[in-house]
């Protein structure tokens, strides 16, 4: 309950500031453009679709969202709100994932908006189950990759100074989004581990995924394939979250 | 504009951040020329383009450090000298790290003969003038909202422009860089505005 309490204040925030309206509604509009003229779309009209702008979005915003965050750990520090979240009893996890989600609440809504106006869209040209469709492909697919991007960044912030914890954040982020197996690296794209969502949208929503299965840990396309791989993308989530706030805890100033 | 001035904003911005852009062009042909010994070229180029590609990304982030979360905007408004020369001098700084950064990471490794869509040397245009769309983006970004998330979004939003939405569809060089730095110079003017209203200057807070 405290968590939920938390993220809403949390959140009004992060609604109450106009630029990151101003910058996320752009950004998710860019890359919805970019799923619309996008040659490897499935142009089926029905939830294919859906599912392939969602993961076109949760790629792109992705970007901005993991060079974005790098404070979410740290910014308390410097205004000196450290002092009073210390002195408050309740953990420092608690408190800086209800900053996350806070921030998170803001940069979901465009993609929401932009899936829901696609479902409704596909409804009225007869796919009755595009509505649900669409905020299944949020949930599943555009809100963990968000999150996995806003953890990586509060985590590469708390470890590396300002400019390069950013940096740092969107190469893991190209590389989490954009290896494959073209190139002689290892690659979470192909298995479970997938954050694009390519388990899932094949497992849960018929879809085609972006990068072909391949590796031992390759994802089978069955429905409890689709589940194993949002558990572990909750638990990289969950996991990034602790390691930050642990690091965070460790490097704050008394 | 002396020159203590400048390198007073150059200590105030960082040594790291100031040369960032430059740093992440070394390590970007670097690794173009280490994986050139051992990949295939098409794998070799297949990596730059991406690198290349995060190496704007880079320049605009440093830009958008450079610009945001400095404490001392009442200090600046109180001297004669403002915000706004400031911020313009912290942004020339940061993207002529960058233009110098472009030259650095393409002549190697089109030497080597690994950079992609190879068009000679004003190939190295290409990149130095991404670096000055989203440096420009930074600074009205950063004129306007004023923290470090929403200027970094605004510089990841002009970068996916540029590279996925306009460098694909307009090939002829002058258009492809013309165009965008002509928006960029129209962008500006209300910047200049907005940074020269020292009330405004002064009553900006940014929590998050």
């Amino acid at each position: 309950m405290t968590l939920i309490g938390l993220a809403r204040t949390h959140s009004r925030v992060a609604r109450r500031q106009k630029a990151l309206w101003f910058t996320a509604i752009p950004l998710t509009a860019f890359a919805t453009l970019l799923a619309a003229i996008s040659p490897a779309r499935p142009g089926t009209g029905g939830i294919e679709d859906l599912a392939f702008s969602g993961q076109i979005i949760a790629i792109l915003t992705g970007i901005a969202y993991a060079a974005a965050f790098t404070d979410f750990f740290t910014a308390s520090a410097e205004l000196g709100m450290h002092e009073l979240e210390a002195s408050t009893p309740i953990p420092g996890g608690l408190l800086r994932t209800a900053r996350v989600l806070g921030a998170f609440s803001v940069v979901i809504a465009p993609a929401v908006a932009v899936l829901l106006a696609m479902g409704l869209v596909q409804t009225i040209s007869g796919h009755p189950w595009s509505l649900p469709g669409a905020l299944a492909v949020t949930a599943t697919v555009v809100a963990p990759a968000a999150l996995i991007a806003m953890a990586l960044s509060g985590v590469a912030g708390a470890l590396l100074p300002a400019a390069l914890g950013r940096i740092v954040a969107v190469l893991l982020w190209f590389f989490l989004i954009f290896s494959s197996s073209l190139l002689p690296l290892p690659t979470p794209n192909g298995t479970l581990f997938s954050v694009i969502g390519d388990a899932i949208v094949t497992g849960w929503f018929g879809a085609d995924p972006m990068y072909p299965a391949s590796g031992p840990l390759a994802f089978d396309g069955t429905p409890l394939g689709a589940a194993v791989s949002l558990v572990l993308q909750l638990v990289i989530v969950f996991a990034l979250l602790l390691a930050g706030s642990w690091l965070a805890e460790r490097t704050r100033k008394r | 504009m002396s020159r203590t001035l400048l390198r007073t904003q150059g200590r105030r911005v960082g040594l790291s951040v100031a040369v960032g852009p430059t740093l992440v062009a070394v390590l970007v042909a670097a690794t173009g020329w280490m994986v050139s010994l051992t990949w295939p070229a098409s794998q070799t180029m297949t990596l730059v383009n991406w690198l290349a590609q995060v190496f704007v990304i880079c320049a605009g982030v440093c830009v958008a450090v450079a610009l945001t979360g400095d404490p001392l905007i009442e200090l600046h408004e109180s001297t004669t000298t403002s915000f706004r020369t400031v911020q313009l001098l912290r942004t020339l700084l940061v993207t002529a790290s960058g233009l110098v950064g472009a030259v650095v990471m393409v002549v190697p490794l089109r030497l080597l003969g690994v950079w992609p869509r190879d068009i000679g040397w004003a190939s190295v245009l290409s990149p130095a003038g991404a670096v000055v769309f989203v440096a420009v983006i930074a600074l009205v970004a950063a004129a306007f909202a004023g923290t470090a998330s929403s200027t970094t979004i605004a510089v990841v939003a002009a970068w996916m422009f540029l590279a996925m939405l306009w460098d694909p569809y307009v090939l002829p060089l002058h258009l492809q860089r013309g165009v965008p730095l002509l928006v960029a110079a129209g962008l500006l003017m209300p910047a200049w505005q907005r940074l020269g209203d020292s009330e405004r200057n002064i009553a900006k807070v940014a929590p998050v």
